[in-house]
């Protein structure tokens, strides 16, 4: 596969409103990690979601991981998000089930046995230093702590890609850097694709990126 | 308390729905129990001059079931003190033969009219008796109970139906979140709803019970033994293992199909 993400000419609009992107041409090929920034209400969060199917786009072409989103079926698209790894700045934690239940979901979902879903949560439970709080439910946890577990669910199924909408937005400073190893170190050692939404991007990641900068529902490459 | 609220909503449903069903089987199974017990006891009697053939009449009238002839013994035996032998043997040679036919259905006034003029057609019957009106009436007032028993358990079941959607909607959006983070990870439809299947099968497993018990107990309660002698009715009572089988069968796949239908129909991410 030569690009994980290819998009030519996307523009991205809700019902019959304005476009809000216009023109996005991008691609990203395997192992590159990519910052998207923008100003609030540039359609940062809108690329994002268009990236794991939950808009449409309305113009150009988008293909993830050698799919095309236009008009796919819901059977494809569900399978194409079994390679992603999303994690969102609200968490998405499931608040009936413990901590481990939700690292397991998409394992549980990708059809693997109890006994690997179970020994791969435990496994990045312990990676994210939260296998203590395995049975605790994700009410009972920091916002620092649920991201991480949100962190460890996105990985779980080491997938192809891993897309990230601010997921530093509501943390301090030290939970933010824990996820921001979490995904350097899935881009370095496991040779996940990250792209990020964020405002800021960390002065010290350590490591080669992609900065894209979105304004006005136009993409560029920031050199 | 909120969580059994909502199963009580689904569960009741469930529980009118199997009333409905199960009381239409109940109705149809009174009803044909009262109508056999009417061709049982229902004979139209025939006087004729010769003997009379099954066959010869099964031609002419082919729902007859049976043709049984009726012993004049009696009568003779009354008369044996007041008249001599020698009269009592002209009197049996002279006597005409009683018949009493037996059909295979309930006959209706038309149909009885029918074989009436059939039977009266032959030259050696001089009598046709047919009873029918007495009959006729109260398996037509059985018919029409039937009948408003069946309407009234479709309209019943379909304000069942028709609250079950409400409430699986209401489950939906409760769990809402939990099937939008499902969507999110590739879950496919069953999977992300398998929560609301797993609800519907308790709730049916509940209602089936329930309404088992009812049917099961409600011929054993006094007053309706009571009401059913009086009546000459047999109540059926249910078999706990095949009747609750069949109501667990129709609760799961109504509730099952309601699910599809409403998490279908509900918006996707």
């Amino acid at each position: 596969m030569e690009y994980v993400v290819n998009a030519q000419n996307l523009s991205v609009r809700y019902g019959n409103d304005e476009p809000i992107i216009t023109d996005v041409t991008m691609s990203i090929k395997p192992h590159d990690f990519v910052f998207i920034t923008g100003k609030s209400g540039s359609g940062k969060s809108t690329l994002i979601k268009t990236l794991y199917g939950e808009i449409e786009p309305s113009g150009g072409s988008l293909s993830v991981c050698g799919v095309g989103l236009k008009n796919i079926p819901t059977s494809n698209l569900n399978l194409l998000r079994r390679y992603l790894g999303i994690v969102f700045q609200d968490y998405k934690l499931i608040n009936e089930w413990n901590v481990e239940q939700n690292v397991m979901l998409p394992l549980v979902i990708g059809g693997f046995s109890r006994g690997v879903c179970v020994e791969q949560a435990r496994k990045l439970l312990k990676h994210v230093k939260l296998l203590h709080k395995a049975d605790k439910y994700p009410l009972e946890l920091s916002g620092g702590e649920q991201q991480r577990v949100a962190m460890a669910r996105a990985l779980a199924h080491n997938p192809l890609m891993i897309v990230a909408d601010e997921p530093t937005g509501n943390l301090d400073n030290y939970s933010s850097e824990v996820i921001w190893n979490l995904l350097k170190g899935a881009k370095e050692h496991l040779g996940t694709t990250i792209v990020v939404v964020t405002h800021n991007i960390p002065s010290a990641l350590g490591i080669y990126y992609r900065h894209f900068f979105l304004e006005n529902g136009v993409l560029h490459e920031v050199p | 308390m909120k969580s059994l609220n909502a199963h009580i909503s689904v569960i009741l449903s469930l529980c009118v729905l199997l009333f409905s069903f199960q009381f239409v089987i109940f109705t149809n199974s009174v009803v044909s129990d009262y109508a056999q017990k009417i061709v049982n006891d229902y004979s139209i009697i025939v006087v004729s001059s010769s003997e009379i053939k099954e066959d010869e009449i099964r031609a002419q009238i082919p729902d007859i079931k049976s043709l049984e002839e009726i012993s004049s013994k009696k009568i003779l035996d009354r008369l044996k003190n007041d008249m001599s032998s020698k009269n009592l043997a002209l009197l049996q040679v002279a006597l005409p033969k009683f018949y009493s036919i037996k059909l295979n259905s309930i006959p209706d006034k038309k149909r009885v009219e029918n074989i009436k003029t059939k039977l009266s057609a032959y030259k050696n019957i001089s009598r046709v008796e047919t009873f029918a009106r007495t009959h006729e009436k109260i398996f037509k007032m059985f018919s029409i109970l039937q009948g408003v028993a069946y309407v009234f358990s479709f309209f019943i079941a379909m304000v069942a139906l028709l609250l079950m959607f409400k409430q699986i909607k209401i489950w939906i959006y409760e769990h809402n979140k939990r099937m939008s983070i499902m969507t999110l990870f590739g879950a496919s439809f069953f999977m992300k709803s398998a929560i609301l299947y797993r609800m519907t099968i308790v709730d049916s497993v509940i209602s089936t019970a329930l309404i088992s018990l009812f049917y099961y107990f409600m011929p054993k309660v006094p007053i309706i033994q009571e009401v059913a002698s009086e009546l000459d009715i047999l109540i059926p009572s249910i078999d706990l293992i095949k009747d609750s089988g069949i109501l667990l069968g129709i609760s799961l796949l109504f509730s099952f199909l309601v699910v599809t239908a409403v998490s279908r129909n509900t918006a996707e991410i």
